[in-house]
């Protein structure tokens, strides 16, 4: 796709023939770099340029022909400009060296013209044929410049918007990939404790714990995840909550055999659970139960994840990233057939994901 | 030396309290709370001179715990503990107050421990840490739902701005409230953690009054001072703790 010729060292004949870059873009690409309106002021000021040229000129020029010159000349300078717009909105070197080509023509039939319509002489001629090459070596040159100087723009514009998707797509990455320091940590804390004391929970947790760790840090690697092996992440990062938070925490899942082989968007029902016991059990001050469900019926997929504790159940409160975050990935593998939606129960909160698989 | 620890989570709180036992044996641990509403509870019983606070806890997070304590008379030193620094933490670089981190480390903690003693030693004026703490959090609780208390099979809904005064009577705390007086099972600490901080201020440990409804404070000696209530005859006691809330102006 990147127009390699220039670094490669090895010689592109076709510049001999055809000058340019060598780059087409698509019309994809044009149409999410190459969006840059014309620069008017090229238009002015070349208009201006030409008419005050003529104007000094105006009285060297020979009778009965100052007008028609005129029109010539501006005519020229419209179509230079006709030219140069389109390079802009379609930087092709073909385009560059059929106009420059057509451009060379052109000056070659006003010679023609001028010697055997109007029968100038040659000492006339002269002169005026030298200060046109001049002009159209000038006009070609800019629209070359002006097409490389296109080109590299575009290019430039693709890259940074190829950048700025990639470090969008790792920032997503991360945010989804985010173990929470606070999970984290206080888990370590508790297993710090338990293995200073030689304390019986240290080595069931600390299983959980390597199992939680081996499964989500890949988990992002992948699009999707069956419901079995994300129910698992799930059980042992229950498990690790159940040994910190004792008898603050009760938990149960209820799941359908027939659903273990569902691909879901890593993490998803693990984002809700982390939710349920970030906002509804940690923050009651006497714990609660999270209940976990899955089921189908009559070509729907309910996943719910359910809490009775303190939580207040808005998504602001939620807080934001992880459930936008699975929001969007849900949508990406099932569009409008996958909803995630959040209900205040009385006490707690319902976290329902539904699928329509039918 | 007395010292209050609180944690809502086992491991951390035991491992916190085997290391301040290896470090300071002298330090004496009279409360280890296991949520913020207990931790400012067993304050007020115990009152000790270093409180070691966990920032999200149930109930009182750790800062709350925080701003209460240091809008008494004489504030405890506070240390913060926790599982990952905040970025509310970083306002206290200063070193007005110290943290630790989750899982607590022998040397950190030492550290620690020794500005701790350095500043129990030679008193200095406090920084102004209550308006440094009013900043951070969030000024008003969520507004504050109605009071249910039940009566026989009636339940009575009592809207918090219509309440005078609560106090724990035994297992219950009285409501006592414009339209008369009820029951309910919650205690007063869980209703300090429920209602705005502002409206409804703590006289005693076990009274709560709207300040809307505070006609005066009256000193009755040394130490001392009752407050008179609007259109009621009862006087309540105000301890000695939050005696510096009526100071005049």
């Amino acid at each position: 796709m990147q127009d390699t010729s220039h670094n490669s060292g090895t010689l592109d004949w076709t510049q001999w023939l055809c000058p340019g870059p060598r780059r087409v873009f698509s019309a994809d690409e044009m149409a999410c770099a190459g969006q840059q309106p014309w620069p008017k002021f090229v238009d002015g000021y070349s208009y201006s340029n030409a008419i005050v040229l003529l104007a000094v000129n105006y009285n060297s020029f020979q009778r009965g022909f100052a007008f028609g010159i005129c029109a010539v000349v501006l005519a020229c300078v419209w179509l230079a400009l006709w030219v140069a717009r389109r390079l802009w909105l379609r930087p092709t070197r073909w385009f560059l060296n059929l106009a420059s080509w057509g451009a060379a023509l052109l000056l070659i039939a006003l010679g023609v013209v001028a010697r055997f319509v109007f029968h100038l002489d040659r000492t006339h001629l002269e002169a005026p044929l030298l200060i046109m090459v001049a002009v159209f070596v000038g006009t070609a040159t800019a629209w070359w410049f002006l097409t490389l100087y296109r080109v590299q723009q575009i290019e430039a514009r693709l890259r940074e918007l190829i950048d700025q998707e990639a470090t969008l797509k790792l920032a997503r990455r991360l945010a989804t990939a985010q173990i929470q320091p606070h999970f984290l940590f206080n888990t370590l804390a508790s297993l710090q404790h338990w293995v200073d004391t030689r304390d019986e929970r240290a080595g069931p947790t600390l299983s959980s714990f390597t199992r939680y760790l081996r499964a989500t840090l890949p988990m992002f690697e992948r699009e999707t995840l069956s419901l079995d092996e994300e129910l698992q992440i799930v059980r042992s990062y229950l498990d690790i909550m159940q040994a910190r938070l004792g008898a603050r925490l009760s938990w149960e899942v209820q799941t359908d055999p027939g659903l273990s082989e569902l691909q879901l968007p890593p993490g998803a029902l693990l984002t809700l659970v982390e939710n349920a016991i970030a906002h509804g059990i940690e923050p009651a001050l006497r714990g609660g139960r999270i209940s976990i469900s899955v089921s189908q019926a009559a070509g729907l997929v309910t996943l719910d994840v359910s809490d009775d504790g303190a939580g207040l159940c808005n998504e602001a409160h939620e807080g934001g990233i992880g459930l936008a975050n699975t929001r969007s990935r849900l949508q990406q593998q099932f569009g409008a057939r996958a909803t995630l939606s959040l209900q205040t129960l009385s006490p707690g909160c319902l976290a329902r994901i539904e699928i329509h698989t039918a | 030396m007395n010292a209050l620890i609180a944690d809502d989570e086992e491991g951390p709180r035991e491992q916190l309290r085997l290391a301040l036992a290896r470090l300071w044996p002298e330090l004496n641990i009279v409360a280890a709370s296991e949520n913020g509403v207990d931790a400012w509870d067993d304050y007020l019983a115990l009152e000790p001179e270093i409180c070691f606070l966990d920032i999200r806890m149930p109930g009182l997070s750790g800062l709350e715990v925080a701003r209460r304590l240091t809008a008494l008379e004489r504030p405890p030193a506070i240390v913060f503990v926790t599982a990952y620094s905040d970025h509310a933490l970083s306002a206290f670089e200063a070193g007005a107050l110290d943290y630790v981190l989750k899982p607590v480390e022998d040397a950190r903690l030492t550290q620690t421990l020794q500005r701790l003693r350095a500043r129990l030693d030679t008193p200095a004026p406090a920084p102004d840490l209550h308006k440094l703490l009013q900043q951070l959090l969030p000024a008003a609780k969520p507004a504050s739902r109605p009071i249910q208390a039940s009566l026989g099979r009636e339940i009575t809904l009592i809207a918090p701005e219509d309440v005078i005064y609560f106090e724990s009577d035994n297992r219950y705390t009285r409501v006592i409230h414009s339209g008369g007086e009820a029951l309910i099972r919650t205690p007063l600490k869980e209703l300090l953690a429920q209602l705005d901080a502002e409206s409804f201020w703590q006289i005693h440990r076990s009274v709560l009054v709207n300040s809307r409804c505070i006609a005066s404070a009256i000193r009755v000696d040394e130490n001392s001072m009752v407050l008179t209530l609007r259109g009621r005859e009862e006087r309540l006691p105000v301890s000695r703790q939050f005696q510096g809330l009526f100071k005049g102006q």
